[in-house]
């Protein structure tokens, strides 16, 4: 069984945002949201050491994600290659998950009220592609492959010592691993520690799911059906004016 | 969300409203939401090349039932080899732009007015000719002067070179790297060429002097810049700003602005000393090595530190690393080196260390240019007139070394202001942004005011497009044949070709054609014997032993090149004695210096700030501001500042400042960036973002301008280059004037012990640790 996992290199990266703009492309991610980001930092230190890095993420696609487990309908689930991926048919766009990941990987697209989020491009791997930021990078910092093939590169650099951007409070099993040999990595860290994840309170849940749940259940008469396809109606509409 | 499309809500109002604007060309149908569905019928993946830069990698278009899908690098293309920028990424978003220029236009109302009507090309076409035809009619063919960049003004350049006028100019000599090449050429008979030869994959060294790579994103050479460091490359960055490339590099040299002969000179200086330089390739190859050794004997590393305020022991350090890895030292000659007209002089210092290191044609250096093994059939035309009047830049004249293939931009301006030596009564904008490019917007307008006639030839609309009589809208790169591109100064020589990989969208209308169409109302139908480019391009390749079936299916064809000499090998170098120039008799001739000397620029006065500007990743100059994509990464430029300085006037992270130049030249606000990475008597804002484009629709209306502030420049009386970065500026608040209380020695170099000024050392006063939460700010630079 393969394992999923991606080394972002911070000796090789030079903050080109290529990797934002062609996952943008590839996924038709509406501005301003993005399934990955790469943000700047000002220099900083003390002269002559002074530091300049940036923060390459991208949902980590953790062993242990709270995503799923926040997700009240299903629709976000781990692969059996360990890739998180969202069900968009089962999304109910509640936006719980958004709450629960703690690297803010997640959004709901405006267009069809659905969270959206990286699948490490799992089509295309699939087709024997390479995830498209990772194809794109201009500096080759971005290596993608399978952890539980002790021979592949992303392996490789795991064991020579690529971390993971977990906390003493936060560690779900990340899956992005940062390689840095001039001690860069703790800055990143400092400036973009993982969030506590916030789990639905039962009353969120009400109000975000088991409501809106309802009114499906309601939807199955003839009328519900007759409000789902004005409601329907009156979206796409809505749509076209944007 | 209003001004925030996607291309799934354009697609959807291409859908709705229809298009109705295309003569001859449907495209509205083909993007519909069905379009972009799960599954489409036709899926083309077509190769050409990119032109969100100059660098023009080679790219595949994902093409889905006609409508543009995505952009990929093309692997076979040795520029890029498979990569591609944010710029490349975003090229989807450039074809979908709203603010694209849809349709000719013909101005109605004042000039500057904002009013036009929209017409045909037929129209637009015939009034341009009209209009240029009475500026030759009254004052003569040259009267018409065109100022061109990129690959459409190439057409442009052809059609005034049959038409008979010699007065054309591009930015990327005169406000670029024009020194650059002057420099190299007086030294080694030929300069190094764009991509410039330099094998940073191998390289054990590599010296960085005012070349920001990592912020100007040229995909081959950042490629391999990020191979030779990750092959354990030295890198030595030169910059007084604490570059992309400083945080990769073992040393930083925060040099004072404007110093860098000296830096230079002392390099030579200790090199010649610790006999660290190539002794035989000197002994072969080189005039002029005991002139040189006497003129630099008192230029010590002890000298330069006064001058560059770099500590000696620092830069006897970097010189021994460069020493000890030659030959595989890449001292990067940079791009943008119009800095502060004596910049030949600085480019010549440069190219005598290249010598010296004998670094030329081996691995880990500079690497050769191959010889082209093709030849292509050439049209069948007319000889081009010779111009009875001499051209009013005076490249090749007044500068003697000025290009008379790229012209001097600023120079043909000061002509039309004053109509000597004689009247310029006509400009035609290709692809150039004269207001945000030439140095002096003051300037630029007041020429634009004589003219009878000002027609724009772009793909959205810039600054001067406001101030056009005539607005041709040209396809963009994705939607139009282009010459071939052939590179043969590449490690791998490569002819590359673009095509059209959509239909266009709006009615807009190819360069090739443009020229076509104008040249055939201005009596030059001869010139252009076709109806369609792809047949020029077929005809040229025909006996060349390039297929074009091949170059249309995979965009690119390779040929061996010879990178490297061989060991022992000897190579004729260009220059009349085939010998490398350290002492340039050639220069003495016209009455310069023969070996390059360290010429004082100004200090800023008190109060002010030397102003630099530089490059972003995700922009090409002034030209992709308005992209949605690009624009969303970063939307504004952010002043960097030093951190000491910036908390002596009190200002904090969010804080924004208005500038004001020596000149009263003032900007609208702008957001600071504080920083330790910035020397304390200079600031920096990246250039590209237009001050006033009023014709902008969505984007980058608002934004400050470097070149609103460089009103001053001096020129380089060798190359006629502009000196850019001698403008100050100050930093006002709420209308109030800000003044650093505290002076600061970045370096320890140079304190003032007794000034009377509190003094303050930067090591001790901010120990900045990693914040707990610092704010990402989305610049990049």
């Amino acid at each position: 069984m393969k394992k999923y996992a991606m080394v972002i290199d911070m000796d090789r990266c030079v903050t080109c945002h290529a990797c934002e703009v062609a996952c943008r492309s590839h996924y038709d991610v509406p501005v301003p949201y993005y399934r990955n980001w790469v943000h700047a930092l000002p220099p900083q230190g003390v002269y002559p050491d002074i530091k300049k890095v940036s923060y390459v993420g991208l949902c980590n696609h953790c062993d242990d994600a709270p995503c799923v487990k926040a997700c009240p309908t299903g629709a976000t689930y781990k692969r059996e290659d360990g890739v998180v991926v969202v069900d968009k048919g089962l999304c109910i766009g509640c936006g719980i998950c958004i709450e629960a990941c703690p690297y803010g990987a997640r959004y709901i697209d405006p267009l069809n009220e659905k969270v959206d989020k990286c699948d490490f491009c799992i089509d295309r791997v699939t087709n024997g592609e390479e995830p498209a930021c990772v194809e794109t990078c201009i500096a080759e910092a971005r290596i993608f492959g399978d952890l539980n093939d002790p021979k592949s590169k992303v392996s490789k650099l795991v064991a020579a010592g690529a971390q993971q951007n977990i906390s003493s409070k936060v560690n779900v099993g990340p899956n992005i691993y940062y390689l840095d040999s001039h001690d860069n990595f703790p800055i990143i860290k400092a400036a973009f520690p993982p969030k506590v994840p916030k789990m639905p309170t039962p009353q969120k849940m009400w109000t975000n799911v088991i409501r809106p749940l309802f009114w499906v259940a309601i939807g199955g008469t003839f009328l519900g059906q007759m409000a789902a396809f004005a409601t329907q109606l009156f979206k796409g509409e809505s749509e076209v004016k944007e | 969300m209003a001004n925030k499309i996607s291309r799934r809500s354009f697609l959807k109002i291409g859908g709705t409203v229809g298009t109705g604007v295309a003569v001859g060309l449907s495209t509205s149908s083909s993007k519909t939401k069905a379009a972009v569905k799960k599954n489409p019928q036709k899926v083309e993946k077509i190769p050409s090349v990119c032109e969100q830069c100059f660098w023009r990698c080679g790219i595949i278009a994902t093409v889905e039932d006609g409508v543009l899908k995505n952009i990929e690098g093309n692997p076979l293309n040795p520029n890029n080899r498979g990569r591609i920028c944010a710029r490349g990424n975003a090229g989807v978003a450039l074809l979908y732009e709203t603010d694209r220029l849809k349709n000719p236009m013909i101005r109605s109302g004042e000039r500057g007015s904002g009013k036009w009507k929209e017409v045909s090309w037929e129209q637009a076409l015939d009034y341009t000719a009209e209009k240029l035809l009475a500026v030759t009619k009254k004052y003569g063919v040259e009267a018409n002067a065109l100022f061109s960049h990129a690959s459409s003004g190439e057409h442009f350049n052809n059609l005034y070179n049959y038409w008979g006028s010699p007065n054309q100019a591009a930015p990327s000599f005169a406000q670029c790297r024009g020194s650059q090449e002057v420099g190299f050429e007086l030294t080694f008979g030929e300069n190094i060429g764009s991509p410039e030869r330099v094998d940073l994959a191998n390289a054990k060294v590599i010296t960085l002097i005012g070349s920001h790579l990592g912020e100007n994103v040229h995909t081959g050479q950042l490629l391999d810049f990020t191979e030779g460091i990750a092959k354990g490359a030295k890198v030595i960055t030169v910059d007084p700003r604490f570059s992309t490339a400083a945080g990769k590099s073992k040393w930083w040299l925060p040099i004072k602005p404007g110093t860098d002969t000296a830096l230079l000179l002392a390099w030579i200086n200790e090199i010649i000393k610790q006999k660290g330089y190539d002794q035989k390739f000197v002994r072969d190859n080189t005039v002029g090595f005991s002139d040189l050794t006497e003129h630099v004997k008192d230029f010590t590393p002890e000298w330069a530190e006064k001058i560059t305020e770099i500590p000696a022991n620092m830069i006897r350090e970097t010189a021994k690393a460069m020493m000890d890895a030659k030959p595989a030292v890449v001292i990067h000659p940079g791009r943008h080196v119009a800095w502060y007209g004596n910049d030949v002089q600085r480019e010549r210092a440069i190219s005598i260390l290249v010598a010296l290191l004998g670094t030329w044609g081996q691995k880990g250096g500079y690497f050769l240019k191959s010889a082209f093994p093709y030849s292509y059939n050439a049209l069948n035309i007319p000889d081009s007139p010779v111009s009875k009047r001499q051209r009013v830049d005076g490249a090749g004249y007044k500068y003697p070394f000025g290009s008379v293939e790229e012209g001097l931009t600023q120079e043909l301006v000061k002509a039309t202001i004053s109509q000597k030596p004689y009247p310029i009564k006509s400009w035609l904008t290709v692809a150039q942004n004269v207001l945000n490019s030439i140095p002096n917007q003051a300037d630029t307008k007041k020429a634009i005011d004589n003219l009878d006639f000002f027609g724009v030839v772009e793909v959205r609309p810039t600054e001067p497009t406001w101030y056009a009589d005539v607005v041709l809208p040209e396809d963009i790169y994705l939607e139009r044949y282009d010459s071939l591109f052939t590179v043969t100064g590449w490690h791998k020589p490569y002819v590359a070709l673009r095509q059209p990989v959509v239909k266009r969208v709006h009615n807009t209308r190819p360069g090739w054609w443009i020229v076509k169409e104008l040249g055939k109302r201005l009596g030059l139908s001869a010139f252009y014997p076709y109806n369609e480019f792809e047949d020029v391009l077929k005809y040229q390749l025909k006996d060349s032993g390039i297929s074009y079936t091949k170059l249309q299916k995979e965009g690119v064809v390779t040929f061996p090149g010879k990178q490297y000499l061989n060991p022992g090998e000897s190579y004729a170098f260009k220059t009349a004695d085939k010998k490398v120039h350290l002492y340039s008799k050639e220069l003495k001739d016209l009455g310069f210096d023969p070996l390059p000397k360290y010429e004082p620029v100004n200090d800023p006065p008190k109060g002010y700030f030397r102003l630099l500007y530089g490059r972003m990743p995700v922009h090409t100059q002034g030209d992709t501001e308005s992209n949605p994509w690009l624009n969303t990464l970063i939307s504004e430029p952010h002043l960097w500042i030093n951190e000491t300085i910036a908390r002596s006037m009190g200002l904090e992270n969010k804080d924004e400042v208005n500038l004001e130049n020596q000149d009263g030249m003032k900007t609208d606000k702008l957001k600071i960036m504080i920083t330790p990475g910035m020397r304390p008597d200079a600031v920096f804002f990246p250039h590209g973002f237009g001050g006033n484009d009023k014709g902008l629709l969505n984007f980058g209306r608002g934004r400050v301008s470097d070149n609103i502030l460089i009103t001053k420049y001096n020129v380089d009386p060798i190359s006629g280059s502009t000196g850019l970065r001698v403008n100050f500026v100050r930093l006002i608040k709420d209308d109030k004037i800000l003044s650093p209380t505290v002076e600061v020695s970045f370096t320890g170099v140079n304190a003032k012990m007794n000034s009377g000024v509190q003094q303050v050392d930067q090591n001790r006063t901010f120990n900045i640790q990693p914040k707990k939460k610092a704010s990402a700010i989305r610049e990049g630079c």
